[in-house]
């Protein structure tokens, strides 16, 4: 029992991290109803910058500004140069025009700061605690934290302020909110504009567990299924769908993996997330009904 | 007119090239060409005229490989194209059941079908080493390609089989979508709601998209591995590849035909083309460098054609043409 | 009336959407060679009554009988076998598709030929093929859209792409053809040719007309016969000039305020 509580929390901690990616999607779908591939491309840029700038002996606390004054740019000038143009096209072609930019991004990134694999310091402990029967480490716990931190932040943001109820309004309805004067562009650079801060966040954490190398972008693609399950207009769900895809993961691998030679976590998840959406195809906290065919 | 342009056309592909080209021409360009070309027209046929969007064509290319290598394996006599269309109806019948979820998803939720299929058939593919007659390498050396007692083993050789193969299927692939199948693809692209009203069957022309498209991937899948590559491995059918595909489409043309083999052509001389000119201008050969520019150009295209010109290269190459008729005047104007 | 001439007829149709009522016991007999019109405020259930006959709509009670048959669900994937064809509020066509193809399309169920029939023109695949070039260009000359046959459709004129959604349910022969507002965002030379088309399109096809319009003027010389729906429920339904004089009508027009157009015409 205890061997499956472990397997369970290491399962947890690491869907800890997809949720953070996930996070950065669903900021962008909520608001224009794009799937931004390029999400796991910024969490890549947004690392190798931060550890690019440490390494040239920049102080902590300045690189972590410097990286969020790029991705704020970042988000801002994909909104003016990629979104805006293909307004009002399909689903399908937004999600190709931002798989073309992930390609750039991670290009550009790789162009920049060299594709060697760099070491990330956080500065905090990666040693394990007890709590009962159970270790976890202090590292993953800082981490569930932090994520915790921004799911807070970012649901009184939207609660409270006004530029978070404008983004409520236009998730809600674009046209009733063009129509009490909501400027659409404005909203969607700043959704994009925080992605790029969630992705910053993302790749720190995710750059201190695995090293900060191009494998970080491939990231996004776990966030898909995490989305199915959660719903891709939901906060809540990204959190709750990145743990369970985490959860299911570990324990898959632990009781099937054995039985078929392992290597199940390349794809359980998907499988799931495949089997979730023929039942419930607007996820678990997911509003936006799905049109059937 | 067009006929006759497009039999010269092939009559000299098959006949002259095969005598004038080097083995660089043939192994480095023209067969990796001809094999993705093949594959671009399969996705073509699924996501620009059937409108389903798949980043699994590289899983489906995989199954082709490594079934033709199994039927030539373990079924004696058989002969080689024949284990290349039952590579194909395999692939077809995997297509067919990832492609059972668009009978409830649309739009990029199927993503997460043919994503899937990408990261499942190539984990199946590495792990189960009975597909790879248990060699403990995973890396399999292609058979010998001899049809009807002729040996097509050569560089020479394996780009006229490839040509041979994808001028029939590209036949195929024209033939069906001018015809009700391919009007009824279209139907259920633009508006699935007025298709089922005026009695298209939606899903079964879905499945049918999903079925067609893998057997051309597949088929693919065979001549990248038999007369591209050389060897049969999974490592070689990466997401990556799906996506290189996908953007073939994009750049050459949706739904059209021909546009696969202008986005093909660009996939292929564009990293050929960029470390030649690295290596002029620059004096560096550094392969990742100009690997990086790569898909930095591949990404910047894709974004400027998509808002600039959807219909992709072909109708640039059109609109050229219709231009340059209009400037000489005898030059035949192109159909679309 | 007389029952045994009804081609359509409903019988006590309830619909709702999330507790709304959409239609409320809506009875409703369109007899065999009617143009028969629909009218009534916005919202009044006009559309959600032409998806329920063209089963779009599953309705929640009622039964819909056609042709002598009863249903509580038209299929919708045998509807035009059945012989029923329909338009759109907002245009429905292709749009990657030319104006022939579109056309073409509306013969889609009646297609013989499977896919490898076609990919090797087979016989039947080779007669299907013709068989619908012939009937386009005879739909495409009576709606005078010959000279745009190869046009994509998405580049016409709104007006002509409304009409080429007509020719695409009238090629395939319909017994009952729903128009849903054909003449809405029209000028009123595009109403006039489409009315004449409509009128032609019955004498010529046989077609029984079931439409929705908005203009009143248009509906009252079209129409064989007029339904007025107000608030889900059919207030009025006869000859044209029976219900230009219903006192219901006029109040229901008036109270709600929402046709300024029907108001000028009805009094």
């Amino acid at each position: 029992m205890s061997f499956f509580v472990d397997v369970l929390v290491g399962g947890l901690l690491s869907g800890v991290m997809y949720s953070l990616v996930a996070l950065g999607f669903v900021l962008i779908y909520k608001t224009s109803g794009v799937l931004n591939f390029a999400q796991g491309a910024m969490v890549l840029f947004a690392a190798l910058t931060f550890v690019s700038l440490t390494e040239h002996k920049l102080p902590f606390a300045v690189s972590l500004l410097v990286t969020l004054a790029i991705m704020v740019a970042l988000g801002w000038l994909i909104e003016r140069f990629v979104l805006k143009p293909l307004v009002n096209q399909s689903s399908i072609t937004l999600f190709m025009a931002t798989l073309g930019l992930s390609y750039v991004i991670e290009g550009a990134a790789q162009l920049l700061w060299g594709t060697e694999v760099h070491g990330l310091d956080l500065g905090i402990p990666d040693t394990p605690m007890q709590f009962g029967s159970v270790a976890i480490s202090e590292f993953d716990l800082v981490a569930a934290l932090i994520a915790a931190t921004m799911v807070a932040a970012l649901t009184l943001f939207f609660r409270t302020t006004r530029t978070g109820l404008a983004f409520r309004a236009v998730a809600d309805d674009q046209l009733a909110a063009i129509a009490v004067g909501l400027r659409l562009s404005h909203v969607w650079a700043i959704a994009w504009a925080l992605a790029g801060v969630v992705a910053l966040v993302a790749g720190l954490l995710w750059g201190a567990r695995l090293g900060v190398q191009f494998s970080l972008s491939t990231v996004v693609l776990k966030a898909l299924p995490v989305l199915v399950l959660g719903g891709f207009d939901s906060i809540a769900g990204a959190i709750v769908g990145g743990l369970l895809i985490g959860a299911i993961e570990k324990s898959a691998e632990v009781y099937i993996g054995p039985f078929v030679g392992g290597g199940t976590e390349g794809w359980i998840a998907y499988v799931v997330a495949l089997g979730f959406l023929l039942v419930r195809p607007a996820g678990l906290f997911g509003q936006r009904e799905l049109v059937r065919a | 007119m067009r006929f006759w342009l497009v039999a010269a056309l092939l009559a000299v592909a098959l006949l002259v090239v095969p005598r004038v080209g080097n083995t660089y021409l043939f192994d480095a360009i023209l067969t990796p060409f001809l094999a993705l070309s093949l594959a671009g027209v399969g996705l073509n046929l699924l996501t620009g005229y059937a409108g389903q969007i798949s980043v699994g064509s590289a899983a489906f290319m995989a199954i082709g490989a490594f079934a033709a290598y199994n039927f030539n394996l373990r079924v004696p006599h058989l002969p080689l194209l024949a284990s290349f269309a039952l590579a194909g109806l395999t692939a077809a019948a995997v297509g067919i059941v990832f492609g059972l979820p668009s009978l409830r998803l649309k739009g990029f939720y199927l993503l997460v079908s043919t994503l899937a299929a990408q990261y499942f058939v190539q984990w199946a593919l590495t792990n189960f080493h009975w597909f790879a007659n248990d060699d403990p390498s995973g890396v399999i050396t292609a058979p010998q390609l001899a049809v009807a007692g002729i040996d097509f083993s050569s560089s020479a050789g394996r780009y006229v089989l490839s040509l041979a193969v994808v001028a029939t299927l590209t036949f195929v692939a024209l033939r069906l979508v001018h015809s009700q199948t391919g009007r009824n693809w279209m139907a259920v692209r633009d508006k699935d709601l007025a298709a089922a009203v005026i009695g298209v069957p939606i899903f079964r022309s879905k499945l049918l998209a999903f079925a067609i498209s893998s057997f051309y991937c597949g088929v693919a899948g065979v001549l990248w591995a038999f007369a591209y590559l050389r060897t049969v491995e999974s490592d070689g059918f990466t997401l990556d590849l799906s996506f290189r595909i996908l953007f073939i489409i994009i750049i050459g043309g949706l739904a059209s035909v021909r546009g696969a083999f202008f986005g093909a052509a660009f996939i292929v001389v564009l990293p050929l083309l960029l470390s030649r000119i690295g290596a002029s201008f620059f004096g560096t050969t550094d392969s990742g460098i100009a690997e990086l520019v790569e898909m930095i150009l591949i990404g910047v295209l894709i974004i400027a054609f998509l808002i600039a010109e959807p219909a992709g290269l072909v109708s640039l190459w059109d609109r050229g043409r219709r231009r340059l008729a209009r400037l000489l005047s005898f030059v035949p104007a192109p159909q679309s | 009336m007389s029952a045994e001439r009804a081609l359509l007829e409903l019988r006590g149709i309830e619909l709702s959407f999330g507790g709304v009522r959409a239609l409320s016991s809506v009875d409703l007999t369109v007899r065999e060679g009617d143009i028969h019109a629909i009218i009534g405020p916005n919202g009044a259930g006009k559309s959600s009554l032409l998806n329920v006959i063209s089963g779009l709509y599953r309705p929640l009670a009622g039964t819909i009988a056609f042709a002598g048959k009863d249903y509580t669900h038209v299929p919708v994937s045998a509807l035009a076998h059945l012989g029923i064809a329909r338009t759109f509020q907002n245009l429905a066509l292709f749009a990657g598709m030319s104006v022939r193809d579109n056309i073409v399309m509306g013969r889609a169920a009646f297609a013989r030929s499977n896919f490898a029939e076609n990919v090797l023109g087979l016989p039947r695949s080779r007669s299907d093929e013709r068989e619908s070039a012939r009937r386009a260009e005879e739909i495409m000359d009576f709606l005078g859209l010959h000279a745009k046959g190869d046009r994509k459709v998405a580049t016409l004129p709104y007006g002509l792409q409304k009409r080429v959604e007509l020719g695409r349910a009238l090629i395939a022969g319909p017994r009952l053809l729903l128009l849903d507002e054909p003449m809405a965002g029209m000028t009123a030379g595009e109403k006039l040719e489409m009315c004449r088309f409509i009128v032609e399109a019955k004498a010529e096809f046989h077609t029984t007309v079931v439409l929705i319009e908005h203009d009143i003027g248009v509906v009252m010389d079209l129409s064989d016969r007029v339904a007025v729906l107000d608030y889900g429920r059919k207030i009025a339904d006869g000859p044209p000039d029976l219900i230009r004089a219903d006192q219901k009508v006029i109040d229901a027009y008036i109270g709600v305020d929402h046709d300024e157009r029907l108001v000028e015409a009805a009094v």
